[in-house]
């Protein structure tokens, strides 16, 4: 077991994430699969960092715990300061609507609709009004230099093109904390190379913590630091100051 | 709540082929359960239209079988009877057996007088009581085989042997729609008269007595006092209502409009099962996007007010076309069948009985496909294939 405080040792940076002992296991028939076991880390606010691992490492599962779309088997993990293994369902929804936003390898975007309605959908949880909401996505879409794009289905647009939509919903709502589940993974280079530097660029300019998992070294490279995860223990860290 | 229609009303339309061929489903269901149910009430239409103060004498062992003449006297004599008239069933074949249309021997002018319902103009009547031979047709059954005054038309007797020539005076229509203007009325004195020619054992009997009763409160004793008089006789009598009489008729069908009931319920519970399976296609293959929604922070109610609000829409769309098709096409049927059913005027009821059959076809084939997509996590619907 790997246990690595961070916040302790880089003094004076707020943790915003804390995992604290966490284990994870799956059932796979009568078999019980330990996919993370014991896991201690933080990270902290305004943190760009890219999680690593072979497949079956356990980093996607981590991924869903710190954005809670899933549950330990124990431990526990707080997100600035508010354990959120404690929150009953409905209350986690809420906190995740809140708190998360989500960027996933292949989109998820609502097919049906339009980049700026699909952007508008976390906001429809929230008090907005219909026009606030449509300012706020059109925003969003701008900063992801898609403005031009606000009526297209998904369809209609590239793949590097739906992923942009993707991190606009994903930031529309002002999340704490950003997690992306390999974002480049279906994308070109160059549309990849795009995304990312979107990301960089909420990171650098907006102080979005962003917490994301990738195969690619050279999507890991954009981030501020780089974890491996090697069967369920954090097995080495790389640290990585972009300037 | 817009944005939640929005989504609902494009997903609707998302796999079209699939949604327009569950709607023409849906559409043929809810028109085949109204029309069957229109049948049904049709069916009962005498009963409903029966008049209370009117009551129905008969032979107490079958109405098939028929009662001297002479009783019609002794029934008028009887207290509280105001009026009493006669009808009997004559089953005659108009130029094929195909032809089926009823047609009764009456007492003209008394049984004009007791059936307000059976609108004659006066020249017609004038012509009905004229004319020995003369017959009155009504307007459907003129429609349909073009009968007009001055016709001469020959039936072929099956009750009453030979042939029978009657001059058509005039058209009656009905009072309301429900009344049935498939009939043919003509006169019992000519029926009567050749009787004592060709078949004199047939000669002065009737079929059914028609009595109109002075005051409702009554009905029950008169009833009574009517078959009391005829009791221990050679044909004893059973006075009923005019409502129990056509129950009574009804019940000989009973089973036909049961398994007619039955068959209407068991369209919609296959539509039911058609529909659940579209949506439960529709839910599984969108279980990725119900658990992005669900990962963004919809919760599962949302999610499930989501499918629900696609099959409503989908059952209500359906249900109001083919409620909307059912009068057309049960007005249609009516004509093609000819004199079998009269009118077939959907009721209220059975339009309510359509939009509340559709609803919950809508609500129980959402219910499953809900279910799952409320219950399944995040983390297994991110990775179901889309």
């Amino acid at each position: 077991m790997t246990v690595l405080h961070l916040s302790e040792a880089r003094t004076g940076e707020e943790v915003l994430i804390a995992l604290s002992d966490v284990s994870k296991s799956y059932r796979r028939g009568a078999q019980i699969v330990p996919v993370l076991s014991g896991l201690t880390f933080d990270i902290r606010r305004k943190e760009f960092l890219a999680l690593m691992g072979p497949s079956g490492s356990g980093k996607s599962t981590m991924l869903n715990l710190i954005a809670g779309i899933d549950s330990p088997d124990q431990g526990s993990i707080k997100v600035g300061g508010e354990d959120i293994t404690l929150l009953p369902e409905a209350e986690l929804a809420d906190w995740r609507a809140a708190n998360v936003g989500f960027i996933f390898q292949f989109y998820n975007l609502m097919p049906v609709l339009t980049a700026l309605e699909n952007v508008e959908l976390p906001l429809t949880l929230t008090d907005l009004g219909r026009r606030e909401r449509r300012d706020r996505a059109q925003l969003a879409l701008s900063l992801v230099g898609l403005s031009d794009r606000v009526k297209h289905l998904p369809s209609e647009l590239s793949g590097g093109q739906q992923q942009r939509v993707a991190i606009a919903r994903a930031i529309v709502t002002d999340p704490t904390v950003l997690v992306a589940d390999e974002p480049t993974g279906d994308l070109d280079r160059q549309s990849a190379k795009e995304v990312l530097e979107i990301m960089q660029r909420l990171n650098r300019d907006m102080g979005k913590t962003i917490v994301m998992v990738t195969h690619d070294h050279r999507a890991a490279a954009h981030a501020k630091r780089i974890m491996s995860l090697e069967k369920g223990d954090l097995s080495y860290l790389v640290e990585q100051r972009l300037e | 709540m817009s944005q939640w229609l929005t989504l609902v009303a494009r997903n609707v339309l998302r796999q079209r082929l699939r949604t327009s061929l569950t709607l023409v489903g849906l559409i043929v269901a809810i028109l085949a359960f109204g029309v069957l149910q229109t049948v049904v009430k049709t069916w009962y239409a005498g009963v409903d239209g029966a008049v209370p103060s009117r009551l129905l004498t008969r032979n107490a062992v079958s109405f098939a079988l028929p009662l001297p003449k002479s009783y019609q006297k002794r029934i008028a004599a009887v207290e509280g009877v105001r009026r009493v008239t006669h009808l009997s069933w004559f089953g005659g074949v108009y130029k094929d057996s195909k032809n089926f249309f009823p047609q009764f021997a009456i007492d003209a002018a008394s049984y004009l007088d007791m059936f307000p319902e059976i609108l004659v103009p006066d020249e017609v009547r004038r012509a009905f009581l004229h004319e020995r031979r003369g017959a009155i047709v009504g307007r459907k059954l003129a429609k349909r085989y073009g009968f007009k005054p001055g016709d001469v038309i020959q039936l072929r007797g099956t009750i009453y042997p030979g042939n029978w020539e009657f001059l058509i005076c005039g058209v009656f229509d009905g009072r309301d729609p429900k009344t049935d203007t498939s009939q043919l009325f003509f006169r019992w004195d000519y029926l009567n008269e050749t009787l004592r020619v060709r078949s004199k054992a047939q000669a002065d009997q009737v079929g059914v007595f028609a009595v109109d009763v002075a005051g409702l409160d009554s009905v029950a004793d008169v009833s009574q006092a009517i078959d009391q008089v005829f009791r221990n006789s050679l044909a004893e009598t059973l006075t009923e209502t005019e409502r129990a009489f056509q129950i009574g008729f009804v019940k000989q069908t009973e089973a036909i409009l049961i398994s007619i009931r039955v068959v209407s319920f068991v369209v919609i519970f296959i539509i039911l099962a058609v529909m659940a399976n579209t949506m439960a296609m529709t839910a599984r293959e969108r279980l990725r996007e119900y658990a992005t929604l669900k990962a963004i922070g919809f919760s599962p109610g949302h999610v499930a007010r989501l499918i629900l609000g696609e099959s409503i829409l989908i059952a209500s769309v359906g249900g109001a076309v083919g409620i909307g098709l059912t009068p057309p096409v049960a007005a249609h049927l009516a004509e093609l069948s000819a004199t079998l059913f009269p009118t077939l005027i959907v009721s209220a009821n059975t339009v309510m009985l359509q939009a509340l059959a559709a609803v919950v076809v809508g609500i129980l084939a959402a219910v499953l496909p809900m279910r799952r997509a409320a219950r399944v996590s995040i983390v297994n619907g991110l990775r179901a294939l889309g």
